[in-house]
């Protein structure tokens, strides 16, 4: 048992009671990371973070190190770091776990990541409905100013840093990192052309590192055990070990800590304690609402990267949203379509009309009146926003439903014909 | 006559010294008026629009683009029920049906006695504890409508 949870990072932190508070993280090895990166060369813990093949746990699993290293070293050069903790990816509930009971973790890492990559301000952009968890972001980081850990002069050496906490406000888009610049700037949350990379221009124009909340987490164990250790914990070219949210029909809905390119199959049936109810396993949504649905013979699968890229699907935010025989496939792409049709900030056309073509479409799927050349509009309509965005979101639509769509083609047409066998 | 006074006005300030460009306090003080006034009025924003020298048009335009921000009033207890699919699916469904038939309450409206207002939202990260609600600041999980009634029954006091 003990030797298993070495191998982890988050989850023999969880179960220590009040870990929130500084004197408990410290009395368990906390800041113990800063202590010696400070005491390294700054291009030193950028090597070890390349080594870990750490990659970006907001979605996109791009390499960490990579990142870190585009970003200008020159020091009077004025430069941002960002954590994303915005959280809004339908399904997804992980970075919760590491804000609310892990602060110290967070911030450590940030320390971390600004000291290599000579950075004097960060922001943590927290969802606007988690006012509860960034009051104890705020608490901890009073707590870390106090003990010289965030601040000016840290531990008695030449580096300077602090950290603010800033909400959103409810709106999905600003998840996206250059929408989320937008919003930290006072803004409507509209995503920016890119190029300019955030690393060349971001916030308020200058030099900017954003990574996820989960991400920043786990520096601090990559510093304490080298970079090669979080390498070995993983599958090739993903690193480390990852926080699987999974929800839905499981008997045991939570997070699991598990190796990146653990089974999902595995990870349904053996941690998250296989279908209630003893019911099929009908389909499965593997990284959040936008990554392409996998049906229950698709699911022998290793959770990483590269495998579920190769599967037409994605890693995303690790969030396994599980259905049964019961679920309705039609319901889900009511759900799915109502979200993105909200949520489309409105800038590129291709997403405006062909989220709002879809939604009436799915519409008339539901009065009934369809046929199946409708069903046949949506997957084309979804195919046609491919590409055609400013931002990832115009993909995530077309991928997500047109899959959908695709793959349960026969059941929305069951359901239309169930119409004619009643009339 | 001045309309921020007090507490808030010197949160106001705060916030503005915290970044490099004042103008990146705008939600954060969005949020104060709106804990501290209950709704963000007209002669707020006439006030943040001086005050952080924005015109009024481009305040009312991120006002309208944030979905937790508003400008009337919402209820004393505020519930944002999630409609995405885990909780939707796992009994979310059900928990939007019940508070109609017993509180007479509907999406984007008030009980009449201003105690309650409810919006579905999307996913609010409590999808391990689906169906879920977040009702002001904290987050309820695993809920029925009997539970549901519980929590609503002690919030009304
Ligand atoms: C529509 C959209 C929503 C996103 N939402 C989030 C989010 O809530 N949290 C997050 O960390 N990344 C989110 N991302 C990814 C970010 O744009 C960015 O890639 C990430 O924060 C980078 O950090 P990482 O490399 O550590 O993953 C989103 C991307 C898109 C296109
Ligand atoms: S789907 Fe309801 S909280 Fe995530």
């Amino acid at each position: 048992m003990t030797e298993k949870l070495e191998n982890k990072i988050f989850e023999p932190l969880f179960s220590i009671e009040g870990i929130e508070n500084i004197e408990v993280y410290e009395e368990h090895g906390g800041y113990k990371a800063l202590r010696e990166a400070l005491k390294m060369k700054r291009d030193e813990i950028i090597e070890e973070v390349k080594n870990s093949n750490l990659r970006g746990r907001g979605g996109a699993g791009f390499p960490a190190g990579m990142k870190w290293s585009f970003m200008p070293m020159d020091d009077k050069i004025e430069k941002f770091l960002i954590v994303n903790a915005d959280e809004g990816e339908p399904g997804t509930f992980k970075d919760k776990y590491i804000l609310s009971r892990l602060p110290h973790l967070l911030i450590e890492g940030m320390a971390i990541t600004a000291y290599a990559v000579g950075i004097k301000k960060g922001y943590i952009y927290i969802r606007g409905e988690y006012e509860e968890y960034a009051r104890i972001l705020e608490k901890a980081i009073e707590e870390a100013r106090r003990k010289k850990y965030i601040g000016k002069n840290i531990l008695g050496e030449k580096f300077t840093f602090n950290i603010v906490v800033h909400r959103g406000a409810g709106a999905y888009i600003c998840g996206e990192e250059t929408a989320l610049i937008e919003s930290l700037e006072g803004k409507r949350g509209h995503p920016r052309l890119k190029p300019p990379f955030p690393a060349n221009a971001g916030l308020y124009g200058k030099p900017t590192l954003i990574n996820n909340v989960e991400t920043i987490a786990s520096i601090p164990a990559i510093i304490k055990n080298k970079g090669f250790w979080f390498a070995s914990l993983g599958s090739q070219k993903n690193g480390g070990t990852r926080l699987f949210g999974v929800s839905g029909k499981v008997n045991s809905p939570g997070i699991y800590e598990l190796p990146m390119g653990t089974n999902l199959k595995e990870i349904i049936y053996n941690y998250a304690g296989g279908i209630k109810k003893d019911k099929k396993l009908k389909a499965v949504i593997p990284g959040g609402i936008s990554a392409p649905i996998l049906k229950a013979d698709e699911i022998d699968i290793p959770m990483d990267f590269d495998s579920l890229m190769k599967a037409g699907s994605m890693l995303g935010s690790g969030a396994i949203m599980v259905f049964d025989e019961d679920d309705s496939m039609l319901e889900v792409l009511r759900i799915m379509i109502n979200f993105y049709h909200h949520e489309s900030c409105g800038q590129c056309a291709p997403c405006r009309y062909g989220t709002d073509v879809i939604k009436k479409l799915v519409d008339k799927i539901l009065n009934k009146e369809a046929t199946e050349e409708d069903i046949d509009l949506i997957i084309q309509t979804a195919q046609s926003i491919i590409g055609k965005t400013i931002c990832p979101f115009g993909d995530a639509v077309g991928m997500a439903v047109g899959t959908l769509v695709r793959k349960f083609k026969d059941e929305i047409l069951d359901f239309l014909r169930e119409e004619n066998a009643e009339s | 006559m001045k309309f921020l006074t007090g507490e808030t006005e010197k949160t106001i300030k705060e916030l503005m010294g915290k970044y490099e460009d004042p103008r990146s306090a705008l939600l954060p003080i969005l949020h104060t008026v709106q804990r501290d006034y209950g709704y963000i009025s007209k002669e707020a924003i006439e006030e943040i629009s001086e005050i952080l020298d924005i015109p009024k048009v481009e305040i009312k335009g991120v006002i309208t683009f944030y979905s937790m921000l508003r400008e009337k009033p919402a209820g004393k207890y505020h519930i944002q029920l999630c409609r995405n699919v885990a909780c939707y699916l796992n009994g979310g469904k059900e928990l939007v049906e019940f508070l109609e038939k017993e509180y007479g309450l509907k999406p984007g409206t008030f009980t009449d006695n201003m105690k309650f207002s409810l919006s579905l939202v999307e996913c609010i990260g409590q999808c391990e504890i689906a169906p879920a609600v977040q009702i002001n600041d904290k987050f309820y999980g695993n809920l029925t409508p009997k539970k549901l009634k519980e929590i609503l029954s002690k919030l009304e006091g």
